[in-house]
């Protein structure tokens, strides 16, 4: 394991983003929960002025903070008991939250390939759009199916994700739906884990119900990405 | 806490397995997520020793997610030359799914009350 500054890589890139992220979260909190200000915006600009401070790159740094990437599967996995606590909430609108899935994961696979051909954009750009807005294990096994670049869909669906994060709350309340079942639906569909983290911050209420809209919405464009793509070829 | 882990970690092995079985697009831990919900839905209820290990890892999801998220810096080359085109079809599908989605959402969910617990104290009115 390579040193930095004589400690051991992992120990010093894990206490950056840490620390980062504590900051992140102090400002979150002290602005009472502003959008703008989700801690992974303060935390992220922090961890990349020490990379470049240091002249790490961003393989190496990935890798020295790989457990913290790893913990997003077993917090996945931990999801089942919010989820268990509000299911007959989710049971009583399942039919609705269905309907919300299908249309908006429909809207995202269409929109995401639909745009980029209107831009301009060639087959492997449209191929890398298209499965921007599901969660990103999921579109990268969609875009190596379709024959996207695996690199840049990632990095397509972080962007999806951190706007749909910010940006889906508010665009609700504009809209006049307040509801948290809704605003969690709409983020769990457009920004998937980045969605249901941001939901959770709000309620439990709304963090469930973006687990449920990205689980499901995972689903149908892993089913409806293929066949979009083929069409639009 | 133990007994939470090597269950989340038994799952996730299994979830992996079968997701690559079955249904290979979909990820190991959403699986393993549907398995576990299975489990407390066969067992009626979660253990009260996985209540706290659950609730801190998934508060904490947006520090996991944080160094994926740099991801960018990688392919900042690459996306540099079209950035305009990526930005607009980015911004413009996320905002139309949004719309579309708040819009079905707010007039499907906004007709049914939220479901009251009867254990609990009334819900109070949501504040957003």
């Amino acid at each position: 394991m390579s040193a930095l500054l004589g400690v051991d890589a992992t120990v010093a890139w894990l206490l950056v983003t840490a620390a980062a992220f504590w900051v992140g979260t102090w400002c979150y909190a002290r602005t009472r929960k502003n959008a703008v200000l989700n801690p992974m915006v303060v935390a992220g600009p922090i961890v990349i002025a020490a990379l470049v401070a240091t002249g790490t790159d961003y393989a190496a740094y990935a890798e020295s903070v790989a457990l913290l990437e790893w913990l997003t599967g077993p917090a996945i996995v931990a999801l089942a008991v919010p989820l268990y606590h509000s299911l007959e909430q989710i049971r009583q609108a399942l039919a609705p939250a269905l309907v919300v899935i299908l249309i908006g994961a429909a809207t995202a696979v269409v929109t995401g390939a639909g745009f980029a051909v209107l831009a301009g954009g060639g087959p492997e750009v449209v191929a890398a759009m298209a499965p921007k807005s599901v969660t990103t294990p999921v579109a990268l096994a969609i875009a190596e199916r379709v024959g996207g670049v695996e690199g840049v869909t990632a990095v397509f669906v972080l962007l999806t994700g951190v706007t749909g994060a910010l940006t889906s709350n508010a665009l609700c309340r504009l809209l006049g739906v307040h509801d948290h079942r809704a605003q969690g639906l709409v983020l769990g569909v457009t920004a998937h884990v980045l969605g249901v983290a941001r939901g959770f911050s709000i309620s439990h209420e709304m963090g469930t119900f973006a687990a449920v809209g990205m689980g499901l919405s995972a689903l149908v464009a892993a089913l409806l990405l293929p066949v979009v793509v083929a069409l639009v070829r | 806490m133990l007994g939470f882990f090597v269950v989340v970690l038994a799952l996730l092995w299994v979830g992996e397995l079968v997701a690559a079985a079955v249904v290979p697009i979909l990820p190991g831990p959403l699986v393993g997520m549907v398995l576990l919900l299975a489990v407390f839905v066969a067992r009626g209820g979660v253990p009260a020793s996985f209540e706290g290990p659950a609730t801190g890892l998934v508060a904490h999801l947006t520090l996991f997610i944080l160094p994926a998220s740099l991801a960018i810096l990688e392919e900042y080359g690459r996306l540099a030359e079209a950035w305009l085109l990526y930005a607009a079809v980015l911004l413009g599908s996320s905002l139309v799914t949004a719309v579309v989605a708040a819009l079905v959402a707010g007039g499907l969910l906004h007709a049914r009350p939220p479901a009251a617990p009867r254990r609990r104290r009334p819900r109070p009115p949501t504040a957003e």
